[in-house]
């Protein structure tokens, strides 16, 4: 049997050039190259980064402070509480809790005190994306210092809704405001919203504490508790809402309006 | 590759920083001259995703930006005209920690941030604290953070702030060699500084392009409009506060100068060739009178 005969390679040339290459369509050739510019935009070819990684590649960031201050308000605690010692615990609480809330604005919003907020802004994470990894670092290490805190007081002799009184309460209530204020106003309110923290953290406290004692004398515990514990709750969930909002707010960033022409 | 802005404008409640722009931005560098205040750093972080624009839209390769998001910042360097360092970082952490939020690997990272150090010369106090540094080397370091993901689009807000002579033309070289198939964006009032580089020129007036073009076509727009004469050192003063004077230069007692004007100022003046800082002075000479 014949087996049929190959082309040479002048006749492929000749068949080639009796059938042309038929001409594109202008608009399926531009919507292909369309679609494969979108296609190498959207690929991934920095990798991939979990939550857990971004976290971690944060956490070396924070401020060198950050972390022992931290553990040295628990250092604290616990020295006063082995020695069952209610009022210093409380006292302690009560100096150390604007410092924790202090630290927290500080830390979210160093990118506005430093001016690195625009360098930030423009690269892949950029700052909404910062603050969120932030808030994350931050609100665990506050959850560690507050539980162990919590634990401290009650070591001491504290009840719950004191401890919800003198510390959960003004922490969160003045977190809020802070990350309120700074979704509102930015990189053009940096040093006053650490200064607004710390004077209203200082003076609910105060507040609180200067209450007579009598104010309490006709409810029990119970009621107490869920007074308070309730009460810090809500301040809790307003803290998270004012936290959410400023992760997912889009742009945010607030500039002095041009000074030349209208 | 190309960046197109449509209709790009932004107000700031009746203030229009940057007024109805269109153009399209293809691979090469372009210097973007104005004066203080003409919108040009507006610009700059409409381009950069760091604001939105009240109107009109910005586009890479079709796509619009504020759509492309994280992928779009993912091709992007940028430098801003005025920027803090956290100051317990030393030069190379905060390399790595611009790395970092730029969703480098810590690997490739560390070998780019090395490289850069070395290519602005920072590589010998890449451990000391940022706080130490002068000027210049900040600038210099701020440079080299834009380039850490190797960005397809470069953009550089008065990059040459600080910088001396030297550094000057180092940096003009740097930005050269890495400008190959990229988009580069350099803003300054330092004409100088884009005149030797600069492929294309876009000069801004009040948040609109007044010229986009080459620097040689687009210099020829004031032809005859630029004079030099000789007069004695006393008439200076004089024609100084009549005239726009873009260089002078004493010789015994006679002084030369290069007037800008749309008529010849003194008989004695004979036409010169414009350049384009001569460009410059003719379209903000009366910003550069009010400052």
């Amino acid at each position: 049997m014949k087996t049929p005969q190959q082309p040479s390679q002048k006749q492929i040339l000749q068949i080639l050039e009796q059938n042309p290459p038929p001409t594109p369509d202008p608009h399926k050739r531009d919507a292909f190259i369309r679609q494969l510019t979108e296609e190498a935009l959207f690929m991934d070819y920095m990798g991939h980064q979990t939550l857990a990684e971004k976290i971690s590649s944060q956490i070396s960031y924070m401020s060198p402070w950050f972390f022992p201050l931290q553990a040295g308000i628990l250092i604290i605690l616990f020295c006063f509480s082995f020695a069952h010692a209610l009022q210093a615990v409380t006292f302690c609480l009560m100096s150390l809790t604007p410092i924790l809330t202090g630290l927290l604005i500080n830390e979210i919003s160093k990118s506005f005190g430093h001016n690195m907020w625009e360098m930030e802004a423009a690269c892949r994470y950029n700052l909404t994306k910062l603050f969120f990894l932030r808030i994350c670092i931050i609100s665990a290490a506050d959850f560690i210092v507050l539980t162990a805190a919590l634990a401290a007081f009650h070591m001491a002799g504290g009840l719950l809704w004191q401890f919800a009184c003198c510390t959960l309460l003004p922490f969160f209530l003045v977190s809020a405001l802070c990350l309120w204020l700074l979704q509102h106003f930015g990189n053009l309110l940096h040093q006053l919203v650490l200064l607004a923290a710390y004077a209203l953290a200082a003076l609910a406290e105060f507040m609180i504490a200067l209450l007579p004692e009598h104010t309490y004398e006709n409810l029990d515990d119970i009621t107490l508790d869920t007074i308070f514990l309730g009460a810090s709750l809500g301040a809790m969930a307003l803290f998270f809402l004012c936290a959410l909002r400023l992760c997912t707010r889009k742009y945010f960033v607030y500039t002095t309006q041009p000074t030349l022409h209208v | 590759m190309e960046l197109q802005l449509e209709h790009l404008t932004k107000q700031y409640g009746s203030l229009i920083a940057v007024d109805n722009l269109n153009t399209t931005l293809t691979c090469g560098i372009y210097g973007l001259l104005g004066a203080n205040g003409s919108g040009k750093t507006t610009l700059m972080r409409l381009i950069c995703d760091i604001q939105s624009p009240t109107a009109g839209s910005i586009c890479y390769d079709g796509l619009d930006i504020q759509t492309a998001g994280e992928r779009y910042r993912n091709q992007l360097g940028y430098l801003p005209q005025d920027f803090g360092y956290y100051p317990d970082f030393s030069a190379y952490k905060f390399l790595m920690y611009m790395s970092a939020i730029k969703g480098l690997s810590k690997t490739f990272a560390r070998e780019r941030s090395l490289q850069l150090l070395d290519e602005v010369d920072l590589l010998q106090v890449k451990d000391k604290k940022i706080k130490t540094f002068s000027g210049g080397m900040k600038q210099r370091l701020g440079i080299a953070q834009a380039m850490l993901n190797d960005p397809r689009i470069l953009i550089l807000d008065e990059p040459t702030a600080g910088l001396d002579p030297k550094e000057r033309v180092r940096f003009r070289n740097l930005i050269s060699s890495f400008s190959h198939n990229k988009i580069v964006l350099l803003s300054t009032h330092i004409v100088s500084d884009v005149e030797y580089i600069a492929g294309h020129i876009l000069m801004m007036k009040k948040g609109q392009f007044i010229h986009e073009g080459k620097p040689d076509k687009i210099i020829h727009r004031i032809d005859g409009k630029v004079w030099e004469c000789q007069v004695p050192n006393e008439e200076v003063p004089t024609l100084r506060e009549r005239y726009t004077i873009s260089n002078l230069r004493s010789e015994n007692d006679m002084t030369i100068l290069r007037i800008i004007h749309d008529s010849q100022p003194l008989e004695s003046a004979v036409p010169a060739a414009p350049n384009l800082e001569d460009l410059y002075l003719y379209y903000f000479s009366e910003e550069g009178k009010t400052i």
